[in-house]
């Protein structure tokens, strides 16, 4: 019993339940809406984009030839392809540790009851609960290049100002830090969820044993945080491969491309460039990546995570 | 029972009178007050007459309404528009998709006049010599001033500026304290292709070959042209010298630093007047003037966008969309809408309309935009550059911008991305005609 309480929800064993009589009737009805809008909204879309990625169409789109791979051959020689890739992965490697370190931080804090637990919660969720259109435009006044809040306090303090979202070298880091915020109230609450699984008489028998709040962190947290953690960095790397929002309404790509990611990539060539195919073939290949990726974490790092 | 009878009568004859009604559909991206104003047209549109029914719809932005239009002509036509707006560098690909009705076709069938368009409007919607979409929201770029400190630093107002006397004008309005940093920039230019197009044309250049496109197919852009490099290398020079801010590719950043008082000249749109002078408010006077350019003032291109009709319905929906542009283009409609907008009209005859000469005599910075027109040189270069692929290429513009604003000479920049934007070109043309 114990064991299985302590196991994290998602993760948990094979359902172990089988229908029995009208059962089967009433789950299979259950679940068609689901599988069907996931049939139409998801696995149709992603069948016609490999399907049209083997295409070339004319400029409405009213007639396409097959084409093979060339629009794949295209992308493996387009710098501009290849440079959006770059960009993805600066950007991943600066989202998944900022988004993950702090919101353990913020986990940390309110994990544990006390006085207006409640209120830091609530703060902690409101990153997550603004809509990016709404954070994008706030972020865009804080970073302005000139009358913005944190350059106006850099230039209080002595420090001069930043362009922060106007200059290649920073939009890209600003931008990054901007997603982590925006994701730090999502991560707060898996990993609070992580550690109130985590039993306090391991806690008890710790400091019965001596050891200090530092030892706990690495020797009973952290160990037995590990499912969690993992999932959770699995979701902030999927996640941070295809942000787009924020993006959109802060840089729109630029200055210079630098923050043209995979992903606005696809969108520009697709909506703004009207090559639905070329995007196709890009998407395809970010679609890969990110089932390639998927499925890398699970296989090497799945076997290390303490299930406790 | 009598009265049961006539009011009987009187709903099923409102019934017939109902389902007489043509509806049509027109798609628009006008937004926030803009869209107020259009649906204001549309709506006394709708009031006016008892045979058409105009159903608008906002479509999100241009881009948007381009991609709900071809997915609408994928579908093999099921839910397209009979009237869309569409963006000024849109006017290529409408005529090449061959969706459109050209207005001119429609216009010389129910015989108007075709000489009551404003020369500049018909010419930038005109594709190999016909009139292809009815310019809708029409503006240009001028430029904003800071009345007050133009006084202080003892600059007279003039309308015309070359780039030569732009540029001294923004080194004496910058304002730097002891530490060598600005603390008001004399100029602020958003970062945006259209800019530089427009300088191209106010200077007699062009921004693509073949005359802007204007003689034959675009095959090859020429935003490397002496004017653009000149124009480009100042802006560059005078971002370096901390003269003009640089504050990105977004609008609004420049538009609120300039209403806060911190950059004394910007470059913005004629549509962007209401919102620039409802954000300095009481701050300080705000003057508006024409566009500068480099030796001898051509004039500018419209930007903005028009409305076409699409091909493929029959007589009689045909025949109620053109009542609506017929409609959309009477001076009547044409004055409630520039003076609702800050637009210019589109037809002969409008400014002289008692209230719009009211309206341009409460606020006479709408008068620039109209002036500008009206002074503009009528040529291939005032046409404005006529490709495809342009969203594309302005794309690869606004980088090489940001590039030059970074140190790189703004001739090799323009040379480099002329490299790229050729190819987007052929591109498209190799897409046309497959």
């Amino acid at each position: 019993m114990s064991v299985e309480r302590r196991e994290t929800p998602w993760i948990r064993a094979k359902p172990q339940t089988r229908f029995r009589g009208g059962e089967g009737l009433e789950a299979t009805l259950l679940v068609v809406p689901g599988v069907a809008l996931m049939l139409l909204f998801i696995v149709w879309p992603t069948l016609n984009a490999f399907w049209l990625s083997f295409h070339r169409e004319n400029l409405l789109g009213t007639s396409r030839e097959w084409v093979g791979l060339a629009n794949y051959a295209e992308m493996f020689r387009d710098p501009a392809f290849w440079r959006s890739v770059g960009a993805t992965f600066v950007f991943a490697a600066i989202v998944a540790p900022v988004q993950l370190v702090l919101g353990l931080v913020a986990a940390l804090m309110v994990a544990r009851p006390f006085p207006g637990v409640n209120l830091f919660r609530t703060l902690f969720f409101l990153t997550t609960a603004v809509p990016t259109a709404v954070a994008a435009v706030a972020w865009g006044w804080f970073l302005h290049p000139v009358g913005g809040t944190l350059n106006r306090a850099l230039e209080a303090i002595g420090l001069s100002r930043q362009p922060w979202l106007t200059s290649p070298e920073l939009a890209l880091p600003a931008l990054a830090v901007v997603t982590a915020w925006a994701g730090v109230g999502f991560t707060a609450i898996l990993l609070t969820a992580g550690l109130q699984q985590i039993p306090e008489e391991l806690y008890e028998a710790a400091r019965i044993d001596g050891a200090g709040s530092w030892t706990q962190f690495w020797r009973i947290t952290l160990p037995l945080l590990s499912p969690t953690l993992f999932l959770v960095a699995l979701l902030i790397l999927l996640s941070s491969l295809t942000a787009f929002g924020q993006i959109h309404l802060l840089t729109r790509g630029g200055p210079m491309e630098s923050t043209t990611v995979w992903i606005y990539r696809v969108y520009q060539d697709a909506f703004f460039n009207f090559r639905f195919y070329y995007a196709s073939a890009q998407a395809v290949a970010l679609f890969l990546v990110l089932l390639l990726l998927a499925a890398l974490q699970f296989r090497f790092f799945g076997r290390r995570v303490h299930y406790g | 029972m009598k009265r049961v009878i006539l009011l009987l009568a009187l709903a099923l004859g409102s019934l017939s009178l109902a389902q007489q009604r043509v509806t049509i559909d027109f798609w628009h991206s006008m937004g926030g007050v803009l869209g107020e104003a259009t649906e204001a047209l549309v709506k006394d549109f709708n009031a006016s007459q008892n045979r058409i029914t105009v159903r608008s719809q906002f479509v999100g932005s241009y881009d948007d309404g381009l991609n709900k239009l071809r997915a609408a002509l994928q579908a093999g036509g099921q839910g397209r528009p009979n009237v869309i707006q569409v963006y000024d560098i849109g006017a290529r690909f409408m005529a090449d998709s061959g969706a459109v009705l050209p207005l001119e076709d429609l216009a010389r069938a129910n015989n108007f006049d075709l000489s009551q368009f404003v020369a500049q409007p018909r010419n930038y919607y005109s594709v190999d010599g016909k009139l292809y979409g009815l310019a809708f929201n029409s503006s240009n770029p001028i430029l904003y001033f800071n009345a007050q400190a133009l006084e202080q630093a003892g600059i007279p107002y003039r309308n015309t500026w070359s780039l030569a006397d732009l540029e001294a004008a923004a080194r004496k309005l910058t304002i730097k304290d002891a530490s060598g940093k600005t603390t008001r920039f004399g100029l602020t230019i958003p970062i945006d292709s259209w800019f530089m197009e427009q300088f191209s044309y106010n200077s007699g250049q062009f921004f693509c070959n073949n005359e802007n496109g204007r003689r034959a197919r675009a095959t090859e852009v020429t935003f490397n042209n002496p004017a653009a490099v000149a124009f480009l290398d100042t802006w560059a020079r005078l971002v370096r010298e901390g003269v003009a801010a640089n504050t990105g590719r977004n609008w609004a950043d420049s538009q609120s630093l300039f209403a806060q008082g911190n950059a004394a000249i910007a470059i913005y749109s004629t549509a962007s007047l209401t919102g620039v002078l409802r954000q300095v408010g009481n701050r300080f006077p705000l003057r508006t003037a024409f566009y500068p350019y480099l030796n001898e003032r051509n004039g500018t291109a419209i930007g903005g966008a028009a409305v076409y009709l699409i091909r493929g319905f029959g007589e009689e929906q045909t025949q109620a969309s053109w009542e609506f542009i017929r409609y959309l283009l009477r001076p009547e409609t044409q004055a409630k809408w520039i003076i609702g907008t800050g637009y210019f009209p589109v037809v002969r005859g409008v400014t002289e309309l008692p209230n719009v000469r009211q309206a341009y005599v409460r606020q006479p910075n709408y008068t620039t935009a109209l002036r500008q027109l009206e002074t503009s040189k009528v040529n291939t270069a005032s046409a404005g550059c006529l490709m495809g692929g342009f969203t594309e290429i302005r794309q690869i513009v606004q980088s090489a911008i940001e590039e030059a604003l970074r140190g790189k000479p703004a001739q090799q920049a323009l040379d480099e991305a002329k490299q790229r934007a050729d190819q987007v070109l052929a591109r498209y043309n190799a897409s046309v005609r497959q």
